[in-house]
Formats: structure tokens, sequence, C-alpha cells
């Protein structure tokens, strides 16, 4: 047992389920990180919105970092169940990792890692003889098309694709995906598990879109892949049915 | 505690604030709930204090920040000077209200004959613009079937499932802890510049610098709140943390930042052994 | 029934295609499906996905009639189509056997007027003992089956062929006045309504399965129906059925006997 009083924000299933393979919760730990965004950013352009998309990334970057610290600073090897929260304003991007370091296990070399994997997923990627390595994250922020085309295609009254808005849609996602990967190579992972994908108009900006990609980058240790064989289990109780009229919008 | 509670807490019939899941499964732990109690604080909120202008700041400074800027000629309004500052009149403040509220809460309990309250829920929010703050807390006070009072009642954020696996894990509650850390940042020329979203043209403030200012406050009030809610801990843990913050403008280049820590303070009483890693299944639900 | 897509994805794909290539993986499978995806033997390859902005402003129609309109059935159709094949022609650059747990969603945005964007989402997935899974028409195949349920499609000896689709967009008639004032008051069936759905939902199922009968598939399963009115108002409905067609491939059944169990919670 840990000589100082442990915090954690850990459910106790996901306690119990990290006991069970050999890990530990330490502490409770944020990270912060914090951004400007010029005067002007916002104002409809053609294209990518750079300025945003370094801004967010910095932000989310910089909370890691932070929390990392906190994290080595408890003698922790990595923070688990990370909630991403990224609050973009007018100017600034504020963004806040909150999760609870953890320890056990062989001791690893190399930074702590920083993972929104909950506690059951990541003792059941440590039982599969995966770890983690850090948060992959990417964003994309863009310009809606000006509408000429638009406004030209509904005067004609055709159903058809609408293909300068497919290719601004298209390329702000895999550009958000791409940097996500980026960050999982420079981690030296093999792989990206768990994607989340989060995209919508600017609150403020309706005319500006941004997409988010983050999930936690991972490899395999050195044993390998494990393979489980799970059993199967059929339950007998009657499922409970919800009745949901299907409702026309 | 006001004098219409007593008459309540009295009577035989028992009020609950469990949902009925949870109502269950208190029961079921051989747990009997006998009423809804509460506890109610309303403070005065605001600095009061004397000593000028510039007291306010005067409390424990956290981090300092200096201006880039130097000989350069700037306007009159720019701040060469910044400044992290705990606000130790709204920490103290917070922790009045808040344990008031509780020890309300624990006495109406003791009137009810309790041992532990149970599904605690506190809030606290401002009245009047910001001038008056309440805090306000209440939970289900319940009776251990079979054993004597304890010699402190205990009380807990959990119920129902949770509690009841909490127990089975091997431990017990023994109260809600909480604490609250305001930071208050005078912002610095680079802040203040950053956060408008403007930069100099003398190439010292970019605007693809850190606003680290505004980071550390967060950061401070988060580990300051975490502190404190440790030091009160003993040899006990802090289960299902959560954190509440905020950020809010009170006045020209003044900002302040607050962080709430909440969590259920439980001691280990028994160990439930060596676990086994569950066995995977995959269930056939359709 | 769909217009040929083009085959240029956009240069931020390449780029990412070629990270994927080189042995890095993604997927937005979950921890549990990652897993099982394993045991079934295949190995996520990566995240793919395709999307085509269409418009879909409503053509014109007579009032008083129900009736299929087709010209925005056909849109609703090529719009997600397009998607899917781009989706597709990711997952075969990067050598795919399949892909699972394909979403198909649709955004709408307030200055799109008319315009609907249609994605198609999942992960590409390969087989780890190098033989080949892809389906009658030499493709990936694709599949709206989570990590779970396509490793239990695996274990009874059955092999997901592709996503198949069947849409059908119709407009119900508004009834006459007279005939609105007779029903007032009274609980009685209201024939327009249930013939129209019951033709709608018809058309939609039929394709459908052609497309399954395409692939060769012995069967559907997970099939969905699902109802839309997009930004048509509540007179014209899209009715999408979605189901993943599937072929057996062995006789014997490899899904581990079942305990059977009564759960305790809730």
């Amino acid at each position: 047992m840990a000589e100082r009083p442990v915090t954690s924000d850990l459910s106790v299933d996901e306690s119990l389920i990290l006991h069970s393979v050999g890990w530990e919760p330490l502490e409770l730990v944020c990270g912060s990180g914090v951004y400007s965004i010029p005067q002007g950013t916002w104002t409809w352009a053609v294209g990518e919105i750079t300025a945003a998309t370094y801004a967010v990334r910095a932000a989310v970057a910089g909370a890691a970092r932070r929390l990392e610290a906190e994290c080595r600073g408890v003698g922790g090897a990595g923070v688990v169940g990370v909630e991403v929260t990224i609050g973009v304003e007018r100017h600034s991007v504020n963004a806040m990792l909150v999760g609870t370091a953890i320890t056990g296990g062989a001791r690893r070399s190399g930074d702590p890692f920083v993972s929104d994997l909950s506690g059951q997923d990541f003792a059941l990627l440590h039982r599969a003889g995966w770890e983690p390595c850090g948060l992959a994250f990417g964003a994309s922020y863009v310009y809606v098309p000006r509408r000429g085309a638009g406004t030209a295609v509904r005067q004609s009254g055709q159903n058809v694709e609408l293909q300068n808005y497919t290719r601004a849609m298209y390329s702000a996602r895999e550009s958000a995906m791409e940097r996500m990967q980026s960050d999982a190579i420079a981690k030296r992972a093999t792989g990206v598990v768990a994607v989340k994908v989060a995209e919508g108009p600017v609150e403020f900006a309706g005319h500006a879109i941004g997409f988010l990609a983050w999930g936690t980058s991972v490899r395999p240790g050195p044993g390998g892949h494990n393979y489980m064989r799970p059993g199967v289990v059929l339950p007998m109780d009657d499922a409970v049915v919800t009745f949901d009229a299907a409702h026309l919008r | 505690m006001p004098p219409e509670s007593a008459g309540r807490l009295e009577s035989g019939t028992f009020s609950s604030g469990l949902t009925i899941p949870d109502f269950a499964a208190c029961l079921h732990m051989g747990m009997r709930p006998v009423a809804l109690v509460q506890g109610y604080c309303v403070m005065s909120w605001g600095w009061f204090g004397t000593g000028g202008l510039y007291a306010r700041y005067q409390g424990s400074g956290l981090s300092t920040y200096r201006c880039p800027h130097g000989y350069y000629a700037m306007g009159p309004d720019h701040r060469t000077w910044g400044q992290n500052t705990e606000q130790t009149w709204a920490t103290q403040a917070w922790a009045t209200g808040f344990n008031t509220a509780y020890h309300r809460m624990v006495e109406e309990a003791a009137e009810a004959g309790a041992h532990g309250v149970i599904g605690v829920v506190d809030t606290s929010r401002h009245l009047l613009e910001g001038g008056i703050r309440e805090f306000h807390m209440y939970g289900t006070a319940v009776v251990v079937e079979g054993r004597q009072p304890p010699a402190q009642i205990w009380t807990c954020y959990l119920a129902g499932e949770r509690l009841a696996k909490l127990m089975e894990a091997g431990f017990f509650p023994v109260s809600v802890s909480a604490s609250m850390a305001s930071v208050l940042v005078q912002a610095v020329c680079a802040t203040e510049m950053l956060l408008h979203g403007s930069w100099d043209t003398y190439g010292m403030v970019n605007t693809t610098d850190e606003i680290t200012q505004v980071a550390d406050a967060e950061m401070q009030a988060c580990r300051m709140a975490r502190d404190r809610v440790r030091s009160t801990l003993g040899g006990d843990r802090l289960h299902g943390a959560s954190i509440e913050a905020g950020w809010k403008e009170v006045g020209a280049g003044l900002m302040q930042r607050d962080c709430v820590l909440r969590g259920s303070r439980v001691r280990h009483v028994s160990d439930p052994g060596p676990i086994e890693p569950p066995r995977p299944v995959v269930v056939l639900r359709g | 029934m769909s217009d040929t897509a083009p085959g240029d994805l956009p240069k931020d794909a390449s780029k990412r295609l070629e990270e994927l290539e080189h042995g890095l993986f993604t997927s937005d499978l979950s921890v549990n499906e990652f897993l099982l995806v394993k045991e079934a033997g295949f190995h996520p390859l990566g995240f793919v996905m395709g999307s085509s902005i269409y418009h879909t402003g409503i053509q014109t129609r007579k009032w008083g009639q129900s009736q299929e309109l087709s010209k925005l059935t056909e849109a609703m159709y090529n719009a997600r189509e397009l998607a899917m094949t781009r989706m597709e022609e990711e997952a075969d650059e990067l050598g795919a056997d399949g892909v699972v747990g394909v979403r198909l969603d649709v955004n709408y945005y307030e200055w799109g007027h008319d315009a609907a964007e249609f994605i198609a989402m999942g992960t590409a997935v390969k087989a780890e003992n190098g033989q080949s899974y892809r389906n009658k028409l030499g493709k990936p195949f694709t599949s709206d089956l989570s990590g779970q349920d396509f490793w239990t499609i695996m274990q009874t000896g059955h092999v997901p062929q592709g996503l198949v689709m069947g849409t059908c967009v119709y407009h119900i008639a508004h009834r006459g006045l007279a005939q609105t004032l007779g029903s007032v008051g009274q609980n009685a069936e209201l024939p327009n309504f249930t013939q129209a759905l019951y033709e709608a939902r018809e058309l939609a199922m039929t394709r459908m399965q052609d497309e399954a009968q395409r692939l060769d598939a012995t069967g559907i399963v997970g099939v969905r129906l699902e109802e839309k009115s997009h930004m048509w108002g509540s007179h014209t409905i899209e009715f999408l059925s979605l189901g993943t067609a599937v072929v057996k491939t062995a006789d014997q059944v490899t899904l581990p006997k079942p305990t059977t169990i009564i759960s305790l919670d809730n």
C-alpha cells in the first residue's frame, strides 16, 4: 500500500480490475494547456483555418505534457481514464485533461503514458500483451466553401453531388486523422485504438467547422499478442424490451 | 438546527432520497433508511478586508510574470508585471460554508438515531450577483441493522450498488470530503494580449506562444484543492473524486479560477484477497 | 444504379493511407472489439472513410398522389454509394480483406441549404492467415457488424460479403379536405398511409435483397429499417433498409457451447 494517501477518480469496478492485473491507483492528476487564437482568424476565407488548428493541437499537447509531469511527480507509470475537455473561444483555446495516475507491473522505461482508456480497457489490453504509448490527437479547422456553386446547383433543380463541398469536408477529416496518426508514429506506437471522432460547426462562427480525432496509441509488449479464447454466455433472463415508437421527423 | 426539522425527524415514518434500485440495494446491505437529512448555510461572499486597494492581492503569491518588453515604449495601460495569487479568503469562506452545512446535516442524522448518511448531494450556488453563496447538502440517513451506533456518523456520496461494491472490495466510508481553491490572476501584458488574440509588433509576444499564466492558474487551483483534501485523509483513500472548475472575470485584467475537488473518504478495513482476473466472455444478448 | 465514382481520393487521404501501409494501424473499434477481431483471426489495418455532399432538395410532386419520388431515391442511393465506394477504395488501397463496424451517417449543415453530407466510416481488417476474404466482386467486404457480432458470425461458419442497402423516398398524399372532415373523431385505419408505407418498405427491402443476390449471398443478417424525413417535412419519408449479406462457408460451427446464466443485475 502506498504511504501517501491515494486519491482517485476510478470507479470500484475499475479499481478492482486493475488490482487483478497488478496495477494500483496513485493520484488524481490534471493538466492544462491554453493558447491564443489571433484576431481575424474566424473571418470567412478559404481553406484550412491554420491558426485554430495550431492552437487546439498545441493546447492539447501542452495539457498532456503537464499531465505527464504530474504523473512523473507521484511516481506513476501512466494515467488512465483521461477525460479530455476542449473549449474553443473566439480568442483562445483551453484544453484540460483529468485522470488517475497508476503504478504497477514491470518498471517501464520512458515517459509516462497518457490514455483515455478506462480501467477495464487498460486491464484487457494488458492481458492481451499490449501497452499504451500515449494519447494520439489530431485536429483540423476549415472554412465552409462559399455558396456560389451551391446556389447554382439549387437553381438547376438537379440532385447531384456538390464536389467542392465534398472535397473540402473530406480533406479536413482526413487531415485531422492523419495528424492523429503522426502523433502515434512520433511515440513509436504500432496502432491507435478506440478512436473517437468529433466534428461540428464552431459555436460562434457558423461558417467554420472543426474536426477532432483522438485515441490511445498502443504497441505490443515484448511477449507479443496473447490470445484469450473468450467463452460465450447465453443469458436466460428475458431481455428488457423498451418500446420506442418510430416518429417521423 | 431549525425547530421545524425536529418534529419531522422524530416521527416514525421515514423519507428517503434514494432511487428505487438504490433503496433496494440499501436494504439488501442490511441498512435501513430512517430519514432524509439536510444541512444548509448561507455565507456572505466577497473581500471584506482592510488595507487599501492592493491588500486583496496580498494573499499567498503563487507565481509572478515579467513583461518581456523592457525599455520599449508601450501604452499607459501596459501591465509590466503579473501575478497569480491564492484568494485565501475565498478558500476559507468555502470551507466554512461547506463544513457548516455538513455538520448541520450530521446533527439531523444524529437526532434521527442514524449510523451514517448515504447518497449525499452537495450543491453550492451564488445568489444576488455573487454577493451571497449558499451551501446545501442532503442525504439519506441509515441505520445498520444489528449494530451499535458508531462513535462518529459516517457519510458517503455513494449509495446502492456502487456502495455495496465498495464495501465488498474491503473499504468502508468515513466521510464526504471536498475543498475549493481560488486563484486570482492579475494578467501581465503578454497574457492580456494573447487572450485578446493580439500580439506586439516587436516580436516578443507571438500568437503561437503558450498563455502560460492562465494554464499555470488552472494547475495551481487543481493542485491546491487536491492537496488540501489529501491533507485531511490521514491514512485513508479518496474514492470517486471529481473536479468542478471554472473561470470568472472579476475586473479589467483580473480573472479568477475556482476549482472544487469532491470525493468520498474511505478506509481500508479488510482485504478481499487476491482477485483472479475475470474470464472474458461474449454475451449473446440481442 | 450508381454513377461511376471518380477514383480520386483527396491528397490528404493518400498521405494518411501511406502511413497506414507502413505498418501503423488505427481503428475506431473499442478495445473489446479490437481484441475480438484478433480472436477471429483478423488484424485491423486502419480507419477508413468516405464522404459525399449531395444536393437533396425536393423535386416537384403531385400534392394529392402517393408516389415514390424516384429522383430523390436515386440521389439518396447515389450519395450513400459514393461515400461507401470511397471508403472501399481506401480499404482497397490498404490491401484489406474487409471493413467492419461500418457506420453510415448523414450530417446537415445550416449553410448547406438542401444539401446533406453522407459519411461512411469503419475499420479495415485483413486476415492473418493470408487467405483472401474478398467478396465475389473481388472487393473488400463491408459490414456494419460490431467486433463482437463479427466474431460471433464467423464462429457460426458464415463470412460477411458486403453491406447491402435498399432505399425508397416516398411521398404520402395529403388527404383531400372532404376526406379529412369525414374521418374526424373516428378511430379508423387511414388507408392512404397504410398503403403508402407498405409499398415504400417493400420497395426498399426488395432493392436490398437484389444487392445481396448480386453478391451470391446465402442470406442477410442484422437487417434494420430506418425512416427519416431529413428536411422534407412530414409527408415525405425515406425508407432505408440495411443489413450485412453473408455466405455460409463451413458446416461445423466452432462457437463454443454457451453457458446459460440468469443475470442478477438489471
